[in-house]
């Protein structure tokens, strides 16, 4: 089917209003914030993957229809949330229906007795989060992509938040789902605290990146507004004593919403213009919640640090931080160069393990001399995410994405080597994908059998995640 | 208006970091309103990439410069502006802007006032060029236009003073700053040409300008096109931290908030004199809304003008939630023409009474 046709069968079943075919709207529908997705911008006269319509419902019953339409037809079927994904989650890889989910952003209900909100998934992280601050109500997920992401690519994508070392990541949030599925067939599981009712079928779909239906509602817990905030700063001779106090930290059942630890590259390269000025490493550590409780736990942890022969700096860079926390401009600046390209690598490991992992990414980066900034964050008792960002500046645009590839498939091989994930909260999309295999072994086959029985047409989202065409 | 490739480029490039706080699109959910999705576009009709077409020129006047994406902008939040106008001359140019949009154009050329009203309405006052005065009036087309309140307000305040003064309103003609955010570049420098001839002609000390969008378009704009007056130039904010404790003000009880107008919170960073002059009116002292100051909400803007319907939407949506969350406020105050204009008009109850800052302060004079 022609786009023209195609514009006009959905018109027939949705309304007017509620598709586009416009090149201004498959432009900007059919790109994310994936690195490769700016180097095609002056590489191609065009993006080489453009959606023929897209189409904006309303409410699940549009999204009901634009499934059956496409299953029957067979026409692809692409979701775009906010457009925050940095793995190329959106991309139209086949053409077909970008479905744009950003008038489906209700709030449903505010539940202030159990403390959680139902949502339409397309509202936007920032503008969920202003809606519960008005009333004294939190719900302290905050990815770095907060203010364009949506609810439903947080839970589609498994997101964590800077917050997360104590509210968990987006799975620990959701506790009711409403998914259009392949077959155009509503699932709307139920909204319990806790479930022995067999695996839970929430988690079928939170990281399932689009493939086993599309996410329309969710119910969320949320908080109410902590009490008390603080923070403290620590500097350290070597970031191998600084990664044993976290560890010590987290053992300890301290539960720090915020704890992070720069190299002494990235702590010069981030905080030097914000008045950092120490040869080290840069920890910062925030408690925050009940009063009483948040001095108690800072004692212990200051404790801590101390006992690793920690400097303590006090709370200033702490809360410049928090201020400057989506201050990309270092990164993006790269970006936009001719020949340039950077991107965040983000692996997680146990607490055995990680130190060897970071030496491995280090020297990697070191021998290919390519400029690195890590830091760890997103600490648990068992381990702790460390994120590595890198910058390249090659001849061209082509060279620039060959070589992005190479990294990214270097470091994804060390990674599993090191017994790391491959990604511990951007998702895979099409970028890592070829990797997955790797990392899941036999739980690869499961999804594909999952995503063949729920969709064996691969109409929803294909390409994205796992690699089997069916 | 020139083409700014590094700075679109930088956009283009940016995480969408601002698109939760882009009004019209949260009102319209069209994805080509957001800066860098617009600016995307921009990119590419430039490198002759994509046509330029009625779809983006509708996208580009949906922008109503409210500029909240420049407080959460990680460059140069001072490139939006700028390139808004560029965006909205490129597509003026190929005429791809909305009707309105040409039809204020022609009320502008015609009239010399975007409604397109007959001018020589209001009482004509004979102002002597000869003689020497306290003060220049001007009061901005959308003052004139939208909400003549503010100005006789202005004019009372002025009389319990005993200042002289020249009032600009009878045969007005716009100061171009509707023109230039509309991207007429040519008709903007015409008619501030005019009003530069017009001002000069009188003898005063200083002009005091009571629509901010105005005076913004005098303290950065004039010059920039050749015109520089040689006298203090200052909004009416100004003027009530000069002259507020020579008035005699009856403190009242009334809980009052102050809606932060766009062009003052984010324009003029004028944040903490209209708090201040209410401080010296009100017994409750905290007219924070939740937004506030550079993060404050959009009343709508221009947008009433060429989108009515949207425009409504967005100041609708603003008093619908306050009243969600607030059972306290009785009064709004703000300090601009449009935002008191829509936000009145948005009213469906009368839950809150709305004034502009001088209406406040010349209501409670004793």
């Amino acid at each position: 089917m022609t786009g023209s046709n195609l514009k006009i069968e959905l018109e027939k079943l949705i309304g007017k209003n509620k598709v586009s075919s416009d090149i201004g709207d498959r432009l900007c529908f059919s790109r994310d914030v994936t690195p490769i997705c700016y180097k095609w911008i002056d590489l191609y006269k065009l993006p080489p993957y453009i959606c023929d319509v897209v189409v904006s419902p309303e409410n699940t019953e549009d999204v009901i229809k634009i499934v059956q339409f496409a299953k029957k037809n067979k026409i692809k079927i692409f979701i775009y949330g906010g457009g925050s994904g940095v793995v190329g989650g959106v991309i139209p890889t086949e053409g077909g229906i970008t479905i744009d989910m950003s008038r489906m952003s209700k709030v449903v209900i505010l539940d202030e007795e159990s403390l959680t909100i139902e949502v339409e998934s397309g509202i936007i992280g920032q503008n969920l989060e202003d809606f519960l601050n008005k009333k004294n109500y939190t719900l302290r997920h905050f990815p770095q992509s907060i203010r364009s992401a949506s609810v439903g690519g947080f839970i589609a994508t498994k997101s964590t938040g800077q917050f997360s070392t104590k509210y968990g990541g987006i799975e620990n949030y959701v506790t009711g789902l409403e998914v259009v599925l392949p077959d155009g067939n509503v699932l709307i599981t139920s909204d319990k605290p806790r479930s022995s009712t067999g695996p839970d079928i929430n988690n079928f779909f939170i990281g399932s990146e689009g493939i086993f239906g599309i996410i329309t509602r969710a119910i969320l817990k949320i908080y109410k507004m902590p009490e008390k905030v603080i923070y403290h700063c620590f500097i350290y001779e070597d970031i191998f004593s600084a990664l044993d106090s976290i560890r010590e930290i987290m053992q300890t059942g301290l539960k720090p919403p915020v704890i992070r630890l720069y190299n002494r590259e990235e702590s010069r390269q981030k905080f030097a213009k914000l008045g950092f000025d120490y040869d080290g490493c840069l920890m910062i550590l925030c408690f925050e919640g009940n009063s009483e409780l948040v001095d108690a736990e800072s004692e212990v942890a200051q404790k801590i640090c101390t006992k690793m022969k920690a400097k303590n700096i006090g709370d200033e860079l702490g809360k410049l931080w928090f201020d400057n926390r989506f201050d990309t401009r270092h990164i993006l600046e790269k970006e936009e160069e001719f020949g340039g390209v950077s991107d965040a690598i983000e692996l997680a490991a146990s607490w055995s393990k990680i130190k060897k992992l970071y030496a491995d990414v280090e020297s990697y980066f070191r021998k290919k001399q390519i400029t690195l900034a890590s830091h760890f964050s997103h600490a648990y008792t068992t381990g702790i995410s460390v994120y590595n960002i890198f910058f390249l500046n090659v001849k061209d645009e082509e060279e620039a994405i060959k070589r992005f590839y190479a990294v990214w498939n270097d470091v994804m091989e060390i990674a599993l080597n090191n017994d790391a994930t491959i990604s511990h909260h951007h998702g895979i999309g099409i970028i890592k994908k070829d990797k997955l295999r790797e990392e899941l072994n036999e739980g690869i086959n499961i999804l594909e059998n999952l995503k063949e029985k729920l969709d064996p047409d691969n109409i929803i989202n294909p390409d994205k995640l796992i690699t089997k065409m069916i | 208006m020139n083409f700014d490739k590094k700075s679109l480029r930088q956009c283009i490039y940016c995480h969408n970091f601002c698109k939760f706080s882009c009004v019209p699109y949260l009102a319209t959910k069209n994805q080509k309103i957001i800066q860098t999705q617009k600016n995307y576009l921009v990119y590419l009709v430039n490198e002759n990439k994509v046509k330029p077409n009625a779809e983006l020129g509708e996208a580009v006047y949906l922008c109503n410069d409210c500029r909240r994406c420049e407080t959460y902008c990680i460059f140069e939040g001072k490139n939006v502006l700028p390139n808004n106008r560029y965006a909205k001359n490129l597509i003026f140019k190929n005429m791809l802007a909305p009707k309105k949009v040409y039809d204020i154009y022609n009320n502008l050329l015609n009239s010399g006032n975007f409604l397109g009203r007959e001018t020589g309405q209001n009482e004509i006052r004979n102002f002597d060029k000869n003689k020497k005065y306290d003060f220049f009036i001007y009061p901005g087309d959308y003052v004139n236009m939208l909400a003549p309140g503010i100005t006789k307000s202005f004019i009372e305040i002025l009389g319990k003073l005993n200042k002289s003064f020249v009032l600009c309103d009878d045969d007005e003609v716009s100061d171009g700053v509707l023109a230039l955010d509309l991207g007429m570049e040519e008709l903007a420098g015409e008619l501030m040409e005019k009003n530069f001839k017009k001002i000069t002609q009188y003898k005063f000390d200083t002009l005091v300008v009571l629509n901010p969008h105005s005076y913004y378009c005098f303290i950065n704009d004039y010059e920039k096109y050749g015109f520089k007056f040689n006298f203090e130039i200052i909004h009416y904010i100004d003027f009530l931290k000069r002259y507020i404790d020579n008035l005699k003000i009856k403190k009242t009880d009334d809980y009052v908030k102050y809606f932060d107008p766009c062009i003052l919170s984010r324009g003029l960073k004028m944040n903490e004199s209209p708090r201040n002059i209410l401080g010296t009116l009100c017994n409750n002292q905290n007219f924070d809304l939740v937004k506030n100051r550079d993060e404050s909400e959009c009343c709508g803007g221009n947008l009433s003008l060429i989108f009515p319907d949207i425009s409504r939407t967005i100041s609708e949506g603003f008093l619908n939630e306050l009243k969600s969350y607030d059972d306290k406020t009785e009064i709004l105050i703000t300090v601009c023409p449009l935002c008191l204009s829509n936000l009145s008009k948005a009213q469906n109850s009368d839950r809150f009474k709305i004034y502009d800052l001088i209406e406040y302060v010349s209501n409670n004079i004793v």
